[in-house]
């Protein structure tokens, strides 16, 4: 009786160990189809060699607010840079225009939204859709590094995105340069000691950003103290941001013809930063961190 | 030669040290094995880098806030079970420790959880909040609960008066057994906050964390294979202790060498990567099938050995936790911590695997693992998926599987027989008494 018992209970663990390791097998089809996906795509990035830099627009700009800086920037080099724009719409549904021409390997994308308003709120929205158009960019074209570029509060969109967005990617894709012009880190504030909520938020999550990132930023100044729009010294608020995070951080100041806030994006100077900071040299060369 | 083994083994089996062990292992299985599927929940499938998640590829499909309301969930199952242990451990090793020596149970029980709370209990750096080490009290570091317990234990032995344990009990009685208990709980948690004090002060100076820094700065490394077999050693040691720390020494998944294999591996089709043999992706290939101790393998070989109904039940609950690496269930319900049998091929297996998985590296009979797997993969498929789904190196893994199996079954074999001889001896002893 006992024994028939325990042969029972034999039995039984049989048939789930059984069941067990034919489980394993049955996972085992579905995983290796998993990893070898997952394999090739690690491969495409690997092997891209493309490097574009993106481009995002300040409040009430379009897609559009980059067109003449883009055209100066393609004067100065025989390999011209392709132009590619994106739309998030609100309704989440994004638009392409322009295109990537074959080959180049370091186009410029432009990200608009069509909820352009300007306010900490609206930064966060921009922050989010800009995201979706990045996951969308890099699944389709697969860089594994770029540069960002952001006018205005482009710059604080970016910002935002870094620190709350990024960590999704930084496995495979890197930010190499990141090169804000008249970004008011701390909105409209004349001083460092009335914190905005966005700015107090910023240096809150700074230990986010990425430690071995270039950071730029560029102040235009039309009087003493402003270009005009953005006070000066919000735009140098984005030091206690991103000094003694980021690798280097480096502040420049234009005035001059075309250093009023909305001008600074066809200010020749500026195109002149771009070229010799963010973008890889002529020769294919590319413009690594400085060690 | 096999008799003089079995007698010492008894022997070994019956001090009170250890019985009492077995006793608390025992009741502790149910919180074990609610961890460890809970625990296997939370790594394999509300996880980003999950074995399920990935294969289902539910990122396609599982909203966000699911995989977050998951993951809290089963987080917080886990630490109530699994990070709680010791402290169970504690009280129900000073309870068995008590009534063992017929005295208080009850309240030893209690004394059990008071002292191993004073002994964990941080002061705070500021604030009146609680802190705890709550490290003392995972699943991992059951061995100072039990010690702790069992402590408690023998000083209501030796200091205590012999209780009449009656079915049946009124308040008085209650009363009068807690003013005779009252002194001897005053001095242990008195005893207990000395020591803490001393704890405590360590801890304001860095010295443990300053250590431990540097134990995981050392296991991190790009060792070479035969450190790693040593750190291996280590490793299986500790858990067999049932105090495989706060971290795992084999647990890096990232490092340098690491990430250098997998760059050249991407870059190139096939070839030799710069570090074929390198530690922590062999352990993790091959020496761990079913966990720390290829308790898959453990759990195959009793499933052949296996006589009564309750070894049967206990393999059969045990399977599915086991199949994506998660073991406590088996340490706690085997029990496989301080049990001697269990021991050497514990320890000895997942190096011998090792070794023969870089003879079959170099002899270029399987490539080297390079590609990180999901988080939760079962332990043989590991390498077959590390190698980007090469089939020699799927049934080089069944192989040793097979191999280790057959490792263990002698062991099994008579560690059975000496439980059973322990069992016999406590019926007659029952009889006699």
């Amino acid at each position: 009786m006992l024994k028939h018992k325990a042969n029972d209970q034999q039995k039984k663990t049989y048939r789930l160990l059984g069941l067990t390791l034919l489980l394993m097998f049955i996972l085992a089809i579905p995983a290796y189809f998993w990893m070898q996906s997952s394999t090739r795509r690690a491969k495409q990035f690997q092997k891209s060699r493309m490097s574009p830099i993106i481009m995002v627009p300040g409040s009430s700009a379009t897609k559009e607010r980059f067109n003449t800086l883009v055209k100066l920037l393609n004067q100065d080099t025989k390999n011209k840079h392709s132009l590619l724009k994106l739309e998030v719409k609100n309704s989440g549904k994004i638009t392409y225009s322009g295109k990537i021409a074959r080959g180049d390997r370091e186009p410029i994308i432009v990200v608009g939204f069509e909820n352009n308003h300007d306010g900490y709120n609206n930064i966060k929205k921009q922050a989010k859709m800009f995201d979706n158009a990045f996951e969308e960019l890099s699944e389709e074209y697969k860089f594994n590094n770029f540069k960002a570029f952001g006018h205005s509060n482009g710059g604080l969109i970016w910002t935002y995105w870094l620190e709350h967005y990024y960590t999704d990617y930084k496995d495979h894709i890197t930010i190499k340069k990141l090169m804000t012009i008249g970004s008011p880190y701390n909105f409209n504030e004349t001083s460092i000691n009335n914190k905005t909520q966005m700015f107090s938020d910023f240096v809150k999550n700074r230990s986010d950003i990425p430690k071995d990132l270039d950071v730029i930023s560029v102040i235009g100044t039309e009087s003493y103290d402003s270009d005009g729009l953005v006070p000066e010294a919000s735009v140098e608020a984005g030091k206690y941001i991103y000094q003694k995070q980021v690798k280097h951080f480096t502040t420049m100041t234009v005035t001059g013809e075309d250093a009023q806030h909305s001008d600074l994006p066809q200010n020749r100077q500026i195109v002149n930063l771009i070229e010799q900071y963010i973008m890889d040299r002529p020769n294919g060369k590319r413009n690594n961190h400085q060690k | 030669m096999y008799k003089r083994l079995l007698r010492y083994s008894l022997a070994f089996r019956r001090l009170s040290f250890i019985r009492i062990v077995r006793r608390t292992l025992v009741a502790l299985f149910p919180i074990a094995l609610i961890g460890a599927v809970s625990r296997f929940i939370q790594l394999d499938v509300f996880n980003e880098n999950g074995f399920i998640y990935n294969i289902l590829f539910a990122y396609n499909w599982l909203p966000d806030n699911v995989l977050n309301a998951g993951r809290t969930i089963f987080t917080g199952l886990t630490n109530v079970s699994l990070g709680m242990t010791g402290l169970y451990a504690a009280m129900i090793a000073a309870k068995y420790t008590a009534r063992f020596h017929h005295r208080d149970d009850q309240m030893a029980g209690i004394t059990g959880i008071a002292a191993m709370l004073m002994l964990a209990f941080r002061y705070p750096s500021g604030g009146n909040e609680m802190s705890f080490e709550w490290r003392l009290f995972n699943g991992r570091m059951v061995f100072v609960g039990m010690l702790i317990g069992y402590l408690v234990g023998l000083v209501f032995k030796y200091f205590g008066q012999p209780v009449k344990l009656s079915g049946h009990e009124h308040v008085i009685t209650i009363q009068r057994r807690m003013f005779k208990a009252l002194k001897l709980m005053l001095a242990v948690i008195g005893v207990a906050l000395v020591i803490n004090t001393l704890i405590n002060l360590l801890v304001n100076f860095n010295v443990i964390a300053v250590a431990y820094g540097n134990l995981q700065d050392f296991s991190n490394g790009d060792q070479p294979a035969w450190i790693k077999a040593g750190l291996s050693f280590l490793t299986t040691f500790l858990e067999w202790l049932g105090m495989s720390g706060p971290y795992n020494v084999m647990n890096a998944t990232s490092s340098s060498a690491i990430n250098a294999n997998l760059a050249y591996a991407l870059a190139n089709h096939g070839g030799h990567v710069p570090y074929p043999y390198l530690g922590t992706t062999i352990y993790n290939s091959f020496g761990t099938f079913g966990g720390a101790g290829l308790c898959m393998a453990m759990l195959i070989a009793i499933a052949v050995e296996a006589q009564s109904v309750e070894d049967h039940q206990l393999i059969r609950w045990n399977m599915l936790p086991v199949l994506f690496n998660v073991n406590y269930g088996v340490l706690f319900g085997v029990p496989v911590i301080l049990n001697l049998f269990y021991f050497i091929p514990f320890f000895i297996l997942p190096v011998l695997n090792m070794m023969l998985a870089v003879g079959a590296i170099a002899l270029h009979i399987i490539p080297t693992p390079v590609y990180s797997v999901p988080s939760g993969t079962p332990g043989p498929l590991v390498a077959f998926l590390g190698t980007n789904g090469d089939w020699i190196a799927l049934i080089f893994s069944l192989l040793l599987l097979v191999v280790d199996v057959i490792c263990y079954l002698p062991f099994v074999r008579l560690a059975m027989q000496v439980e059973h001889e322990a069992q016999r001896v406590d019926r007659e002893a029952d009889a006699n008494a």
